[in-house]
């Protein structure tokens, strides 16, 4: 299954802390292998940013976040900040 | 006599203490940074 | 093609073998975007790269074998029009020309001049110059350093520098600040909401420690008026912050002075001190404003660096 997929199926959403999260418990093993693989990369990712940029890993986190909400398909899920799953 | 209305500039200074903390933004580069996770080919979002 | 590193060198040998001299010369090809260090040198350790000038030098040595062999030597060297980058900071026309010399029974002893006529680090810094006598473990004296930025320039007087524990320090010196434009740097930086002018001159005592930059108790006062207009506090809800708001909306200033301190932490910490009304405000009441503002000098270099691609300012730069 890819991220695409998962999304559009309503599997997994954009969580407020920059990373993915499951909206379907319990999640199946390839979607739980999904969703730690990519979140693991966020990670690097966003601490590689920590370090070329002089932002807090949080700051970086929280403006991912911001611009994923903003690039989030509709009918995909996002988190909103009472952390309910909600369609965008 | 007419009343004369007399608008005396008040006399005495006002002090103003500000404490100004200035991180400066670094949202643009944070931004360019991110860019590359938001392509298609990433696989990240 | 010119060799990379033309080397040529001539050696006498006295009577009998027991002294002799040595001459030498070298100059490394001119570096070019195309031939820069980098590219010669494959990995290359420095932060630095050179993608102009050229580098030259020489020497001679001559030396004597008595019950010990005692040598004395004396060179020099040319650093012409280097253009190149540092980290994420740019340098244009890079000059260092010295002398140096060195003995069996003598220190190694070194002075020149160094002239740089920009150097970028998120905003331009020019015509910088100073000399420097370099006397080893004696350390390192720094003459006549000035330096054009923010429409103003900076002196500073002869600045001593020794090495403890492999980090540089120094006693104070008193940098002279001349008529720098705080509207030049609000222009360079993002201040969000801040339009101000200020034409700032002083002294500040500067001190090195730890191989970081201090300033004690340094003074800067506006040398005519000008005026801050600040958006940043609009509708903040808070009646006092409106207030504030209101009289910072074009607040005009007669009087200006600044105590400013900077330390290891990176915040440049000024007690700003302003006597002066905003016309539209209480009919003009006389307000005096005083600012505690710390402002975080490597996020400031950051953010003035993350708005260009340095090494594309440097090449363009070299190409004129």
């Amino acid at each position: 299954i890819d991220l695409a997929g998962a999304k559009s199926k309503g599997l997994i959403g954009e969580r407020s802390d920059g990373y993915l999260g499951y909206v379907v418990k319990p999640a199946s093993a390839d979607v739980q292998a999904l969703v730690k693989s990519v979140n693991n990369k966020r990670r690097d990712k966003f601490r590689q940013t920590v370090g070329k940029t002089g932002a807090t890993l949080d700051q970086v986190a929280k403006r991912f976040a911001q611009r994923a909400y903003e690039k989030t398909a509709k009918g995909n899920y996002i988190q909103s900040a009472n952390g309910q799953w909600v369609k965008k | 006599c007419t009343p004369t209305v007399q608008v005396a500039v008040p006399d005495k200074p006002i002090e103003i203490n500000l404490n100004v903390k200035i991180e400066h933004e670094i949202k643009v580069k944070v931004d360019k940074e991110l860019d590359g996770m938001f392509e298609e080919d990433s696989g990240l979002f | 093609a010119e060799p990379l590193l033309a080397f040529n060198g001539l050696h006498r040998m006295g009577d009998k073998q027991r002294n002799g001299s040595l001459e030498w010369r070298w100059k490394l090809a001119p570096f070019s975007p195309d031939s820069s260090l980098e590219k010669r040198f494959g990995r290359w350790p420095l932060d630095f790269n050179a993608l102009g000038g050229e580098i030259n030098g020489g020497g001679e040595i001559s030396w004597q074998l008595g019950e010990t062999l005692q040598w004395q030597a004396k060179g020099q060297q040319a650093l012409l029009n280097i253009g190149g980058v540092y980290n994420d900071i740019g340098l244009v026309d890079l000059s260092v020309e010295n002398t140096w010399s060195f003995a069996s029974n003598a220190a190694l002893r070194a002075d020149g001049q160094v002239s740089l006529s920009s150097l970028d680090v998120g905003l331009p810094v020019e015509n910088i110059a100073l000399s420097f006598g370099f006397k080893g473990d004696a350390g390192l004296t720094v003459e006549g350093f000035k330096a054009e930025l923010l429409d103003g320039s900076v002196h500073s007087p002869s600045l001593q520098l020794s090495q403890r524990e492999g980090l540089w320090e120094s006693e104070l010196a008193l940098v002279n600040i001349r008529a720098i434009k705080l509207e030049s740097l609000l222009k360079a930086a993002d201040y969000a909401g801040l339009d101000a002018t200020a034409n700032l001159s002083g002294e500040l005592p500067v001190a090195i420690r730890a191989n970081k930059l201090h300033i004690e108790e340094g003074k800067l006062a506006a040398t005519q008026p000008g005026y801050i207009r600040y958006a940043g506090l609009a509708d903040s809800g808070n009646p006092l912050m409106e207030m504030v708001s209101e009289a910072l909306s074009n607040y005009q200033y007669e009087h200006l002075t600044a105590d400013v301190e900077y330390d290891d932490s990176g915040y440049l910490q000024m007690a700003v001190a302003l006597k002066g009304h905003n016309p539209d405000f209480q009919k003009g009441r006389q307000v005096n404003l005083n600012l505690n503002i710390s402002d975080n000098v490597p996020n400031l270099m950051k953010s003035l660096q993350a708005g260009r691609i340095i090494t594309d300012v440097i090449s363009e730069k070299l190409d004129q």
